[in-house]
């Protein structure tokens, strides 16, 4: 399967200001690909700040990657070529979290979806505008009679629904969802991912899903790569990443979840935070928090591991060994994740 | 005996489209050392019932009727600030950055709060301080009291706000979704100090969420809100497994189903949550409800039996027709 929207090799550093010689910088993405053929959905899961936003803005280009490349069907994207950057926006759209706060509170619903047309599809005349308009509210689920409302006079979901019209309106084969259920209520988080799922079976859109929901992950997504400070530590079929863990962090993703069964005792996690962007480590960047860590993960950033299934695993412990004599391997059992 | 009760509570706003009620006539009890869940939709006034309790209303709502009951003594809860607060009563509001005077020192703000709550003298109180932080499990605490909070991570902040609400010695903490804005990884180390904390200190904990999976893992009971009104409650383990109001077993199976690969939709709740002002008499989940009757318009009572309640004409197994009205 050929790519549709291909990111490789992506580093992008943020600064933080101040001067030579203490210039700070923020290392948001340190070396991330990324690839997603028509039809297909991919999941982007981690903590908040492990630069899944940062990705998210990377491919849609509202963020010029420090080095490594952006390409829309195998053509390299050029932020210095407006031409450029204006093909990847009528391929590529984007959901936002917040569902209210992406919508301009002094335009109606109708304003709002119609505006990406007259950038993105300026030869349509204005009857096939409002027609279109029309026929996307339609299909997001989204009344007729909502369309001369302004978001306040919306509930969440509904906001959310118009927020999606406005992305699918120009006709896109790529659609980048930031976190677009976290902010809804659970009774309607449901509605929006069915919807999703329809949108992306009549359109044939390719989907890359960020979220820190695991549950819905599993739900929706073929992929799913685990990012972990700026890194993609682990990547696979949803099935495997999710039901046989490689990666410690992953692990720790999956333990970490609440499951809504009562009478489960908690999980013991390790104590401890996310190591800060600012200053990643010169190992792994897990390793603070890892319970299996070797010696050389404090001084010598992992590898990957890419098994012939196409499963991508950074990590020292992985593949197993049992050469090392300074370290024993120990199988990568959950009986070896129990924090110390 | 009860130690902690909001009995019959409503809440009044004014806004500039007409008045409407955001709780309406909403109650909770709970002993020491129990711990009860409050869980509900954004809207169902989970908040608003705590926070008119506590006289901690916006300026343009009111307790309308109602009141705060601690350890036997009754207290007319009105526009005034709730005097247990910070003592008797300890309150994690919902916005842990928020809460923090951004520009004083952890140290300096956790002080006030202990000679303030405490009568305490500064040097004892700083001392007091940090051992408030190494309850809460704050790494390094003697050096962590001379930071400001945004030099924090957001869990860590949440731990210092937990701390604030414990300077007062309280009986009661109330904590106003200790969880959301924090990420997995956290949020179940949060829990887990909560009820670390809840079982050490025979603390009577009531939590406001509406993640059930940190319903499920504090345990003790659940209360749900629906509209302004408690719809079910129970025992967590009973409410989870056997929901007797038509809401509640929506809502949980709402949730994601969490197997992989499963190609099925996602069940929801068709609809949205009615729209403050527009609730009638009748009941306010009939417009959604998959199991609506011809009577379900008209008020329903609250239904008690077995350590259960439940505020529904025609709740959903036998138990609850052996509850009687």
């Amino acid at each position: 399967m050929s790519a549709l929207l291909q990111a490789t090799e992506i580093v992008v550093n943020y600064p933080l200001g101040g001067g030579w010689p203490r210039r700070r910088v923020l290392r948001a993405l340190r070396g991330v690909s990324l690839a997603v053929a028509k039809g297909e959905t991919v999941g982007v899961v981690g903590e908040s700040g492990c630069g899944k936003s940062s990705l998210a803005r990377v491919l849609l280009g509202l963020v010029e990657a420090d080095s490594g490349q952006v390409s829309l069907d195998g053509v390299a994207i050029e932020h210095g070529r407006h031409g450029s950057l204006l093909a990847l926006r009528r391929r590529v759209q984007m959901v936002f979290q917040d569902p209210r706060g992406s919508l301009d509170p002094r335009r109606t619903i109708r304003e709002s979806v119609a505006e990406p047309l007259q950038c993105l599809r300026p030869e349509l005349a204005a009857s096939q505008r409002q027609a279109l308009v029309m026929s996307t509210l339609d299909q997001v689920g989204l009344g007729r009679e909502l369309a001369q409302r302004y978001p306040h006079e919306l509930s969440g979901g509904q906001c959310q629904r118009a927020g999606i019209a406005r992305a699918i309106v120009a006709g896109p084969a790529c659609l980048v969802c930031d976190e677009p259920v976290s902010a809804l209520d659970l009774s309607i988080q449901g509605q929006i991912v069915n919807l999703l799922a329809d949108l992306r079976q009549q359109l044939g859109l390719a989907v890359i899903f960020i979220s820190h929901n695991l549950a819905v992950v599993r739900h929706l997504c073929d992929r799913v790569l685990v990012m972990h400070l700026g890194e993609v530590v682990e990547e696979g079929t949803t099935e495997e990443v999710l039901t046989s863990p490689r990666h410690p962090y992953t692990r720790l993703l999956l333990q970490s979840e609440l499951t809504a069964e009562p009478g489960q005792p908690l999980p013991e996690l390790p104590e401890g935070e996310p190591a800060s962007p600012l200053s990643p480590p010169a190992g792994c960047g897990f390793v603070e928090r890892c319970p299996v860590a070797l010696d050389a993960c404090r001084h010598e950033p992992p590898g990957v591991h890419e098994d012939p299934g196409g499963h991508l695993t950074r990590c020292h412990r992985w593949p197993p060994s049992t050469t090392s004599i300074n370290s024993p391997a120990t199988p990568l059992t959950t009986a070896a994740l129990r924090p110390r | 005996m009860r130690l902690f009760e909001i009995r019959d509570l409503s809440i009044r706003f004014s806004t500039p489209e007409g008045a409407f009620d955001a709780v309406r006539g909403a109650s909770i009890a709970l002993s020491a050392g129990e711990s009860l869940a409050i869980v509900g939709e954004s809207g169902s006034g989970k908040s608003q019932m705590l926070l008119g309790a506590l006289g901690l209303l916006a300026s343009n709502g009111r307790v309308i009727a109602g009141s705060c009951i601690f350890a036997g003594h009754a207290l007319d809860t009105g526009q005034a600030r709730n005097p247990w607060l910070g003592r008797q009563i300890g309150y994690i509001p919902q916005d842990a950055m928020g809460c923090l005077t951004p520009h004083l020192r952890i140290g300096t703000q956790l002080c006030e709060l202990l000679m303030r709550h405490r009568s305490l003298e500064a040097d004892a109180a700083r001392q007091q301080a940090r051992e408030l932080l190494a309850q809460v499990r704050l790494p390094d605490p003697e050096s962590r009291l001379d930071l400001y909070p945004h030099e924090l991570s957001g869990g860590q902040r949440q731990r210092v706000a937990i701390a604030a609400a414990l300077a007062g010695q309280p009986a009661v903490l109330i904590a106003d979704e200790p969880t959301t804005a924090l990420d997995v990884t956290v949020q179940a180390q949060v829990v887990a100090l909560l009820k670390g904390l809840q079982a050490r200190r025979d603390l009577a904990l009531v939590t406001v969420t509406h993640d059930l999976g940190v319903v499920a893992a504090l345990g003790g009971r659940v209360v749900v809100m629906y509209a302004g009104q408690v719809v079910e409650e129970g025992r967590v383990e009973h409410v989870f497994r056997q929901p007797v109001h038509p809401y509640t077993a929506a809502l949980l199976a709402a949730r994601p189903s969490g197997r992989a690969g499963v190609e099925g939709r996602m069940r929801t709740i068709p609809g949205s949550p009615p729209q403050p002002g527009s609730i009638g008499t009748g009941c306010a989940f009939a417009a959604r409800c998959p199991a609506v009757q011809a009577d379900c318009d008209q008020p329903v009572p609250m239904r008690t039996g077995a350590g259960r309640q439940v505020r529904c004409h025609h709740p959903l197994d036998q138990q609850a027709s052996r509850v009687s009205a």
